[in-house]
């Protein structure tokens, strides 16, 4: 798989075969809402009615349209390139999108995995964990490519 | 007997205290994403940012505006709608 900024100010993220589809289609299952909005609120002493009745509505829908977004657009590419090898296109417009679904993963594998911040004990790491672990570092370096790149 | 009601009214007020926006520190988002959030929803400038990201980094959390609580309100919710952990803190 290869990703790299385009000419228009988008980035391109060109699937080279079935697998590296499957690799982007764990993007939105690991997604997955997981009660991030409700976490999102800190510790407060004030009462959060208001907020629970009001924002929290606002921010579930908001969470979830993004992930449908990067679904819906990883699912339409992998099928117009018979998912063989093609290309996937973030336009500059989406790209929040695209970064809050790859937050929203990585949080939801650091909340499931608590995992480390540097690779140091990857020998004797679950093959479950290991996996989320490498999954969370390729959703922080397609992160730090959109908001250096496009956003 | 007649029985005659009185009602008394009193009037309270109080000034508005200012509020703070508290964002705390997270294991996952990237440094320059919280710079850039704060950029985008007070208007701040780079340094300013980046201060006050540096600010949650090191010590956890971070006053990052203060002021009415409607505004406060307001902006939490933004700051949230990017993924932040954000509270409200009634200064002591």
């Amino acid at each position: 798989m290869k990703i790299g900024p385009t000419l228009n100010g988008g980035m391109r993220i060109d699937a080279e075969s079935a697998e590296d589809w499957q690799i982007l289609r764990y993007l939105p299952y690991d997604a997955r809402p997981q009660e991030l909005a409700e976490r999102l609120s800190g510790v407060t002493e004030e009462d959060t009615t208001d907020w629970r009745e009001y924002v929290l509505p606002d921010l579930h829908e908001s969470f979830t349209a993004q992930i449908a977004f990067v679904y819906h657009a990883i699912e339409k590419a992998a099928a117009g390139s018979s998912e063989q090898a093609g290309s996937l296109f973030v336009e500059k417009a989406d790209a929040l999108n695209w970064y809050g679904a790859l937050n929203q993963a990585r949080l939801t594998l650091q909340s499931m995995h608590a995992l480390p911040q540097t690779p140091s004990d990857l020998e004797g790491m679950e093959p479950e964990r290991r996996g989320a672990f490498y999954r969370s570092q390729f959703y922080s370096i397609i992160q730090t490519l959109l908001l250096e790149r496009v956003m | 007997m007649a029985t005659e009601t009185l009602t008394e009214t009193r009037e309270s007020v109080s000034l508005d205290v200012p509020w703070n926006i508290i964002v705390h520190d997270d294991p996952v988002n990237l440094m320059d994403y919280v710079t850039w959030v704060l950029r985008k929803v007070f208007n701040y400038d780079h340094g300013r940012a980046h201060r006050l990201m540096m600010e949650v980094h090191t010590a956890k959390r971070s006053v990052v505006w203060t002021g009415e609580r409607e505004k406060a309100e307001l902006y939490a919710s933004q700051l949230q709608g990017f993924q932040l952990t954000t509270s409200l803190e009634k200064p002591a």
